[in-house]
């Protein structure tokens, strides 16, 4: 049973997580590149379902580490790849794309209604309209997407058994929603926290530029289930960057910042919670961040210095937006629920006497 | 993982032969434990794209089937017949001919008899795959045959159509009941468990579990079952029955869409009150069981109290079986 084996390929060496042990019973679910496993769940689905053959055209927008996932898949399986993104996609990212033999098409201007996102779709609806054999993957709607995190819970289950309160930072709504649903079939209780940040729209703020990247969106991913959620927290870049130095400094785990943005939550709960299991997943490594995270003298430059802030401040009404570190209460409640102000509804799962957590 | 004993049997010549090949013995014995359904039953990835259907049986040391099996005493070449008493027994009897044809050339067949353990059929509690195994094992013994549990179970589904994994005793597997295949081997024992049984509808003709539709599993489902694998790892792991009674309910529930258990709310309410760790089911028929942890303090108490609730709920006579650890005498 524990015997190695060598690995099929790079994709099954890395998309599952390590559970690594932070202290007592909190665990890190530590991702090299979380973003491969619903990049291969569902060029896999796909493949099987018939929608995707040899050689079909595999187009999607992005300028994030879900590319790379589609990347490392088709350099394996020979598929083609255009992935359609704006001028801010940073260079390395771009030029480990290509390698990997993506053609990544840029789009220059921004859309005069819908800024760059609009001008995006328009160009992925163009590059299928010239080429016979397209797939779009659409991470934010495609319901393989979450469905791809059996994976992560069977991991995670597998490593720490029963989990009573699962952290993580929330973009297309994907891998909190994937992870937390498929854990709860097991564990129905247990808690689940999503991190955002402030001027993201997925938890009812408006939008706005946001600093931390790779969660928070500006258009509603429908991917994204809100009842999962017993409580949301919105963090800044400050916040999160302070937070994924020293989850590299105290536990040498070397990640990125929606990383530190899940520790800075996941530890708050974990030290409130000392009896409860709780896992806080940690999507990627921390390469793509020396030059800003990791680097003090560009902190300083750019004022993200720690703002020592160590308890959230609770906030009722999120279209008001938020700053610094801030929280609501979720209790699995719509969107719509929430904004209306209507009482949680009470949940058979919920109602055992099952213990609760602060 | 696949299992590793693999012992080798006599294979017989594929030419006539005058004589029997090796020694028989006049009379062959075999036994097999039941079992009180399933923890898990689903749908898993074996690695080729499609879902396997496979099971981890919840084996009943202490349901024990024995068989007797005299071989007529002259070679024959026609197909070898057998039969069987009681005479109802008819896949116990397929399954002789079956391993006859297969590894006793010019067997004329014999008489098979099986002690039941008084368990119905149709219930779940494995006493078709029981009966079945016995006599396999029976006739196997009569002949000299040690035929690996691979093969056994190969056999068993052959002649039953859908088998479970009691040939494997109490070793922890992930079994697919169509295909007799081990698709993992947990390399763990069950940890023991007190389960308080019942069945929840004894007016219930049994289920025909060849007549069940085939599982048609979604691809949420078949994630899952997944994850109930993994919890399953870590509760064989760390022997714990908490964990493992989690895995049991939830798989019950998925499983309600198939084949509903009736009165599962009510054990269900009853698991709450009692201090039960969680309801666990036959897939395939009506017995059900609440578990609790041998180790919980004060646990006879609460055993006692719950099979008084199941009485009292109708759901009697509740039975307090235990699971034990020990190696299985054959
Ligand atoms: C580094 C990083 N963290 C977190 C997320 C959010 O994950 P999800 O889209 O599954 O909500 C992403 C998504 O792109 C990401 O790239």
């Amino acid at each position: 049973m524990n015997r190695r084996a060598a690995l099929a390929d790079a994709v099954e060496a890395y998309r599952l997580p390590r559970l690594v042990r932070l202290t007592g019973n909190t665990y890190a679910a530590v991702f090299s590149l979380m973003k491969l496993l619903p990049a291969d769940h569902i060029l896999r689905a796909a493949t099987l379902r018939g929608d995707v053959r040899p050689d079909t055209t595999i187009v999607e927008t992005t300028s994030g580490t879900f590319g790379l996932g589609l990347a490392m898949r088709t350099a394996l399986t020979g598929n083609p790849l255009v992935l359609v993104s704006d001028p801010v996609i940073d260079d390395r990212l771009r030029e480990r794309l290509e390698l990997l033999g993506a053609r990544v098409d840029i789009v220059r201007d921004p859309s005069p209604v819908g800024g760059y996102q609009a001008a995006r779709l328009d160009r992925v609806a163009q590059v299928r309209a010239e080429i016979a054999d397209t797939f779009c993957p659409n991470q934010y709607s495609n319901p393989d997407n979450p469905l791809a995190y059996a994976l992560a819970a069977e991991a995670v289950a597998e490593a720490v058994g029963q989990v009573d309160c699962l952290v993580g930072p929330v973009g297309s709504g994907g891998s909190m929603c994937g992870t937390a649903n498929n854990l709860r079939t097991a564990f129905p209780e247990m808690r689940a926290i999503g991190v955002d940040t402030h001027l993201s729209v997925l938890f009812g703020q408006p939008d706005g530029h946001r600093r931390l990247r790779g969660l928070g969106n500006s258009l509603m991913p429908a991917n994204l289930d809100h009842r999962t959620f017993d409580e949301v927290h919105w963090v800044g870049a400050a916040e999160a960057y302070q937070a994924t130095r020293e989850l590299f400094r105290r536990h040498a785990l070397f990640t990125g910042p929606t990383s530190g943005a899940a520790y800075l939550v996941g530890r708050w709960f974990a030290e409130r919670n000392p009896d409860a299991t709780t896992v806080i997943m940690c999507p990627d490594d921390g390469y793509r961040y020396q030059d800003t995270v990791y680097h003090a003298g560009w902190l300083a430059e750019n004022h993200l210095l720690d703002r020592g802030e160590r308890e959230p401040t609770p906030v009722a009404d999120p279209t008001r937006g938020t700053s610094g570190w801030a929280f609501l209460p979720w209790q699995r409640r719509s969107l719509d629920e929430v904004l209306r102000n209507e009482p949680a509804p009470v949940s058979a799962e919920l109602r055992g006497g099952r213990r609760t957590w602060r | 993982m696949a299992v590793s004993t693999q012992r080798r049997s006599p294979t017989p010549p594929s030419e006539a032969h005058p004589e029997p090949l090796w020694p028989i013995r006049s009379l062959g014995r075999g036994s097999a434990i039941g079992h009180h359904g399933e923890l898990l039953q689903g749908a898993f990835d074996d690695g080729s794209g499609q879902p396997h259907p496979a099971l981890v049986t919840l084996p009943l040391p202490t349901l024990v089937t024995t068989a007797e099996f005299r071989p007529f005493p002259h070679p024959s070449t026609e197909p070898p017949t057998v039969t069987v008493s009681p005479q109802w027994k008819t896949k116990a009897r397929a399954a002789a001919e079956l391993l006859l044809r297969e590894h006793v050339p010019q067997s004329a067949g014999g008489e098979l008899v099986i002690h039941d353990a008084g368990t119905p059929p149709g219930v779940g509690l494995g006493t078709s795959t029981c009966d079945v195994t016995a006599a396999l094992r029976a006739t196997a013994d009569c002949y000299r045959l040690d035929l690996p549990v691979e093969r056994l179970a190969t056999l068993a589904v052959r002649a039953e159509g859908a088998s479970d994994s009691v040939m494997l005793e109490n070793r922890a597997v992930l079994f697919g009941q169509r295909s007799g295949r081990v698709l993992e081997d947990f390399d763990r024992a069950l940890p023991e468990m007190i389960l308080v049984g019942c069945d929840t509808d004894p007016t219930h003709t049994g289920v025909d579990t060849l007549s069940l539709r085939p599982p048609d599993y979604t691809a949420e489902e078949i994630g899952r079952f997944r994850v109930l694998l993994g919890v399953l790892r870590h509760a064989l792991d760390t022997g714990s029955v908490p964990l493992l009674a989690r895995v049991a309910e939830a798989s019950a529930l998925i499983n309600q869409r198939r084949l509903p258990t009736r009165g599962l709310d009510v054990l269900r309410e009853v698991a709450a009150r009692t201090g039960g760790l969680g309801v666990q089911v036959s897939h395939s028929g009506t017995v059900a069981s609440i578990i609790f942890d041998p180790a919980t303090p004060g646990v006879a108490e609460h055993v006692e109290r719950c099979a008084r609730l199941l009485d009292e709920r109708g759901f009697g006579p509740a039975r307090v079986l235990r699971v034990t650890t020990e190696e299985v005498a054959r």
